[in-house]
């Protein structure tokens, strides 16, 4: 049994690999591999004179401010946050604080700053507190999970869940994480996306979904992935 | 389309006589057990669309309890039916919705149409027999037994989802759409640029799918994880009549038609676990059960005899675990 496990592990590992190996996105890492110090410098320290640190906002760890929109950058994928910067750079997303701090960045501290939040384990704030929702909360909550889960397949719309996975802990390099996240900058991206204004090579995958949702919609499912954390209570390992 | 889309279908032109020789392949109907009659789907008006009924329509009582064990299985039966499962593939891949979404062989359509006489067995198929085909071959499995305590769950989901359907008549919405015959005849090297800009961001270059979180998120399209070659997807015309209804998720109907047919002739035309009625030589299984033109069974493709045993085998991945 033991050795049977072992063995399966092993051939998954394999595969896996050879999946990283042929799909750049994972390939990137590699390349990318910032060095530590040149990563802590633009998040923490700042390089451009002023204009505040990334972690000023985003935290040292990471962890954004999510009562106020900050988002989380921490467990996202390196190649996603330094696409992220490339896009605010070149007018593809928009955004009064960071288009302007992009701009000044060079493509080298575009991959080491990434490099730096992507090693941040990402926590999920409900996780592990046992706080009841509040009623208006858990009405929003099971409408989000709903919509998560099962999607609105009259209206052509599939399950988010389908490409950020069933727990919101994302795949791969291209689909971010979102269990956890801060529900006022999901909810200002899922309008963004809605109103046209995020133009990101898949973005045009975000814009059908959008426009297949009414903003009561777009609360719930930003609530149920901001609570969503490992405690089954709040939605955490159902299938 | 993209320059490099351009570039292909520039080559694809060169190869246009060919194309003419082979087109008149292209003109034969098809098998009609291969999708079930969708024609009508085509037409409908679509509030003549079948509505099966809600999750919360589910009584709270014994039966109940079976149809929810039923949806289950369906969207997981890598945990709740893994012993039959031998690949990364759930029922709910390819029957979208968890089996309720029109033209996406949705179950309350399947199960109002059968039983029904199957040429791909020759016999007239109970419900649970077809069943029995989805977790042999689709799940590259082993089917459970008739009366087994999975089968009986997901008949009853889908009896559950086909309340109110007519039985025994056509139903509006079964199977996939039959998709028109495509321009040009299918060719693997536009397929492969519709793959790179189309579906290789979630089911990965290598075609083996991705995971989060541990579980599967995108499903492996080929390879050893992959449905088997006796499974209808193999079918080049099953999967574009699928993939240009269904795909990419969230933007359905967004390929041409040929782009459908190139991309399901390139994803046919991979390494995928051996067909488990194999014959003992890859050339009279395609003669027995691969005659056709939508098989690339026992084609060569970039060298390699597609079908021969061992080329994709899960290593030890349907025993038990």
């Amino acid at each position: 049994m033991t050795t049977n496990n072992d063995f399966v592990v092993k051939t998954r590992v394999t595969l896996v690999l050879a999946a990283a190996m042929a799909f750049p996105a994972f390939a990137y890492a590699g390349v990318a591999a910032p060095k530590a110090n040149r990563g802590y410098d633009v998040a923490v320290k700042g390089v451009r004179k002023g204009i505040p640190a990334c972690a000023s906002c985003h935290g040292s760890d990471g962890q954004g401010r999510l009562g106020v929109g900050i988002p989380r950058l921490a467990g996202l994928s390196a190649f996603y946050i330094d696409s992220q910067l490339r896009y605010f750079a070149d007018g593809k997303r928009v955004n009064d604080i960071m288009t302007p701090y992009a701009k000044t960045l060079t493509p080298a501290e575009r991959r080491a700053v990434a490099g730096y939040f992507s090693a941040k384990p990402a926590k999920r704030p409900m996780a592990g507190t046992g706080r009841l929702l509040k009623p208006t909360e858990a009405t929003e909550f099971k409408l989000g999970q709903e919509i998560a889960e099962n999607g609105i397949w009259h209206r052509e719309m599939p399950a988010c869940g389908l490409c950020h996975g069933a727990t919101g802990a994302g795949v791969g390099a291209e689909f971010p994480a979102l269990a956890g996240q801060s529900r006022g900058y999901l909810i200002g991206q899922l309008d963004a996306w809605k109103a046209n204004g995020r133009h990101t090579p898949l973005g045009k995958f975000m814009r059908a979904e959008t426009l297949h949702m009414n903003h009561a919609e777009i609360k719930a499912v930003a609530t149920y992935y901001a609570l969503l954390s490992d405690n089954p209570k709040y939605g955490g390992g159902s299938k | 389309m993209s320059s490099r889309a351009r570039t292909f279908a520039g080559l694809g032109a060169l190869a246009v006589t060919a194309a003419a020789l082979a087109i008149s392949g292209w003109l034969v109907p098809s098998r009609p057990d291969v999708v079930p009659d969708a024609q009508a789907a085509a037409t409908a008006q679509q509030s003549a669309i079948f509505k099966p009924p809600p999750q919360s329509a589910i009584p709270n009582n014994k039966f109940g309890a079976v149809v929810r064990e039923g949806e289950r299985i369906f969207r997981h039966p890598d945990i709740y039916a893994k012993q039959y499962v031998g690949n990364d593939l759930r029922c709910s891949n390819c029957h979208l919705g968890a089996g309720r979404l029109a033209d996406s062989a949705p179950m309350w359509a399947a199960y109002a149409a059968y039983p029904a006489y199957r040429s791909k067995n020759g016999k007239v198929n109970s419900f649970q027999q077809r069943l029995q085909g989805c977790f042999r071959f689709s799940m590259n499995g082993k089917a459970p037994k008739l009366g087994s305590k999975t089968l009986i769950a997901l008949e009853s989901y889908s009896y559950f989802l086909a309340k109110g359907a007519p039985i025994g008549a056509k139903i509006a919405g079964r199977g996939y759409p039959k998709l028109p015959k495509p321009p040009l005849a299918p060719d693997y090297n536009r397929g492969a640029v519709v793959y790179a800009e189309n579906c290789s961001m979630c089911h990965a270059a290598d075609g083996l799918g991705q995971k989060s979180d541990g579980h599967v998120v995108f499903p492996a399209l080929w390879g050893p994880d992959s449905f088997n070659w006796g499974a209808g997807m193999g079918s080049i015309k099953n999967a574009a009549d699928f993939i240009h209804q269904n795909m990419p998720l969230g933007l359905p109907k967004s390929l041409t038609v040929q782009q459908a047919w190139d991309v399901a002739m390139f994803m046919d035309s991979q390494v995928r676990p051996e067909d488990p009625r194999y014959l003992g030589t890859v050339a009279a299984t395609r003669a027995k059960f691969h005659n056709t033109k939508f098989s690339m069974y026992g084609k060569k493709v970039n060298g390699t005899l597609l079908g021969e045993p061992d080329q994709a085998k899960p290593e030890g991945k349907d025993n038990g675990k």
